[in-house]
C-alpha cells in the first residue's frame, strides 16, 4: 500500500488494462479486419494513426482548459496538470508524424511532405516542444506557470487550423475520414473499430495525463520540502 | 492630482517608445540595413536557380520571408526600454491600464515594422526583371494586413519571454508556428491576386488573415495584463 498515493496500486492496474485492451485492439485490427481495396494491408496503420492525433488535439484541448482555470484560480497544481496535457501531446503528436510518415511512404512515395496537414501537425509539435523549452527556461514558480498557462491558449488556437487545413487548402493528405459531409468514407466494420480504438487511445490519453500530473504534484511537494529543510539550518 | 487617462496612458507610452527608440539613429535604422540584407540575399538565391518558379511566388518568398526576419530582430528589443533603468518596476507600481500599455507598443512596433516592409515590397518590384500581375497597392494592402498580425502576437510573445532564459532560442520557437497561419494567408492571396480569376479566393485568404489579427489582438488584449504583472519582477 503506498502512503501518499494509497490508490497507487489500483492506478497502475487500470493503466496496464487499458494498454492491453488498446495492444488487443491494434492486434485485432491487423489481424482480422478486412483490407482496403486501393491501399491493400498498409491502410491498417489507420488504427495507431488517426487515434494518436486525436489524443493529440484532446491533450491541446486539456491543456487550454488547465491554462483558463489557472488563470481564474492561481492554484500551482492545475499548472502542473497543463504541464502534463503538454507532455502527452507532443508524445501522441510525434507518433501521429511518425506513423503519418510510414503509412505516407508506400501510399504517396515519400517519406514526408510539406503538405497543409503533415506541416501544420509538425507545427503543433513545436509549440508543445516550445511550452516545455518554456517552462524549463523561468525560475521563478509564479512566472513560469502564468508565462505556460498565456502559451496554452495560443497553442489551442492552433488545433482548428491542423483539423481544418486539409479543406482549407490542395493537399496530399486525404479529407477527414471521421467527421466529413456525407458521413464517413469507410466500411461499417473499420469505422466501428477505428471509433473503439479511439476511445480507447483517448482513455489512456487521460490515464497518462493523470499519472504524470500527480507526479509532478509529488515532486514539486518534494521540491518545497527539501528547500524549506534547507532554509532552516 | 488625477491619474491619467487610458488615452493619455497610451499616448504617452506611445510617443515616449518612438522617442527613445530614435535617440541613437542607428538604432532606428538597424533593422533596416538588416532587413535589406535579407533580402538581397533571398534576391540573389532565387535568382540563380535553374527552375522556373512563377514570379508571384519569388515575389511571396521576397517579402515575407524578409519581414519575418527583420520583425523577429524588432520585437526581440521591443521592451529594452522598459527593462533598462527600472523602468519595469516603475510602471508595475503605477495604475497603467494594460490595455493601453499593449496597444501602445503595437502601434510603435507596427510602425518601426512599417521602415522594414515599405521599402522591400518597393525594391522587391524594383529589383523585378518583368513587372508582377499583382498590383502595388494590393501588395501593400496584403503587407499591412500581414505585418499587423505578426506585430500582435509578437508582442505579446516578446512580453512573455522577458524572464525567460535563453529566449534569443526560446522566442523565435515559439513565435515561428503561432505566426504561419497569417503568413500562409499573405503567401495565398498574393499567389490569388496574381491571377484575376482568383481574385474572390484572395480576399477570402485575406478575410482569414484579418480574423486570425483579430484573435490574436483579443488573446493580447485579455492576456498582456497578466503577464506585465510580474514580468519585471526579476
Amino acid at each position: 500500500m503506498n502512503d501518499i498515493n494509497p490508490f497507487k496500486d489500483k492506478q497502475i492496474w487500470l493503466g496496464i488494462c487499458l494498454m492491453l485492451i488498446v495492444i488487443l485492439a491494434w492486434l485485432t485490427g491487423i489481424l482480422y479486419l478486412p483490407t482496403d481495396q486501393h491501399q491493400g494491408e498498409v491502410y491498417k496503420i489507420i488504427f495507431l494513426h488517426v487515434p494518436s492525433a486525436f489524443a493529440a488535439f484532446f491533450s491541446a484541448l486539456a491543456l487550454f482548459l488547465a491554462s483558463i482555470i489557472y488563470l481564474l484560480k492561481k492554484r500551482s497544481t492545475v499548472a502542473l496538470w497543463g504541464k502534463a496535457s503538454a507532455e502527452v501531446g507532443l508524445i501522441f503528436t510525434l507518433v501521429t508524424l511518425a506513423t503519418g510518415s510510414i503509412w505516407g511512404k508506400p501510399t504517396w512515395g515519400t517519406w514526408w511532405t510539406w503538405d497543409a496537414r503533415l506541416t501544420t501537425t509538425f507545427i503543433l509539435a513545436l509549440l508543445y516542444a516550445g511550452y516545455l523549452l518554456a517552462w524549463s527556461s523561468i525560475s521563478s514558480y509564479e512566472m513560469r506557470y502564468r508565462v505556460n498557462s498565456i502559451l496554452g491558449i495560443l497553442i489551442f488556437a492552433d488545433v482548428p487550423i491542423i483539423y481544418k487545413s486539409v479543406t482549407w487548402w490542395r493537399t496530399l493528405h486525404q479529407p477527414p475520414t471521421l467527421l466529413r459531409e456525407g458521413g464517413a468514407s469507410m466500411s461499417t466494420v473499420m469505422l466501428s473499430h477505428l471509433i473503439a480504438c479511439l476511445i480507447l487511445t483517448l482513455l489512456i490519453a487521460v490515464w497518462f495525463i493523470w499519472q504524470r500530473a500527480l507526479n509532478l504534484i509529488l515532486e514539486q511537494k518534494v521540491e518545497t520540502l527539501t528547500l524549506e529543510r534547507l532554509s532552516t539550518r | 492630482m488625477p491619474y491619467p487617462s487610458s488615452w493619455q496612458q497610451f499616448k504617452r507610452i506611445f510617443y515616449f517608445g518612438i522617442k527613445s527608440d530614435w535617440i541613437e539613429k542607428e538604432r532606428g535604422f538597424s533593422f533596416l540595413f538588416f532587413s535589406l540584407s535579407i533580402l538581397l540575399l533571398i534576391t540573389m538565391a532565387l535568382e540563380s536557380t535553374q527552375q522556373n518558379y512563377l514570379t508571384e511566388s519569388k515575389l511571396a518568398v521576397q517579402i515575407f520571408l524578409t519581414i519575418f526576419l527583420g520583425i523577429q530582430v524588432v520585437l526581440l528589443r521591443s521592451f529594452d526600454i522598459e527593462k533598462s533603468g527600472g523602468g519595469f518596476s516603475l510602471m508595475q507600481s503605477y495604475p497603467l491600464n494594460p490595455l493601453a500599455w499593449y496597444f501602445a507598443k503595437v502601434i510603435h512596433i507596427w510602425l518601426e515594422v512599417c521602415f522594414i516592409f515599405v521599402p522591400t515590397v518597393c525594391l522587391a518590384f524594383l529589383m523585378a526583371k518583368k513587372g508582377y500581375a499583382i498590383s502595388l497597392t494590393n501588395m501593400f494592402l496584403i503587407g499591412t494586413i500581414i505585418s499587423f498580425g505578426l506585430v500582435i502576437i509578437g508582442v505579446l510573445l516578446s512580453a512573455l519571454v522577458l524572464s525567460a532564459s535563453g529566449r534569443e532560442v526560446l522566442f523565435p520557437v515559439l513565435y515561428f508556428p503561432l505566426a504561419i497561419p497569417i503568413l500562409l494567408a499573405g503567401i495565398e492571396s498574393t499567389l490569388c491576386f496574381a491571377d484575376e480569376s482568383l481574385a474572390e479566393q484572395g480576399w477570402q485568404w485575406l478575410g482569414l488573415a484579418l480574423g486570425f489579427d483579430v484573435i490574436y489582438a483579443t488573446l493580447g488584449a485579455l492576456l498582456f495584463g497578466e503577464i506585465v504583472d510580474l514580468s519585471g519582477s526579476d
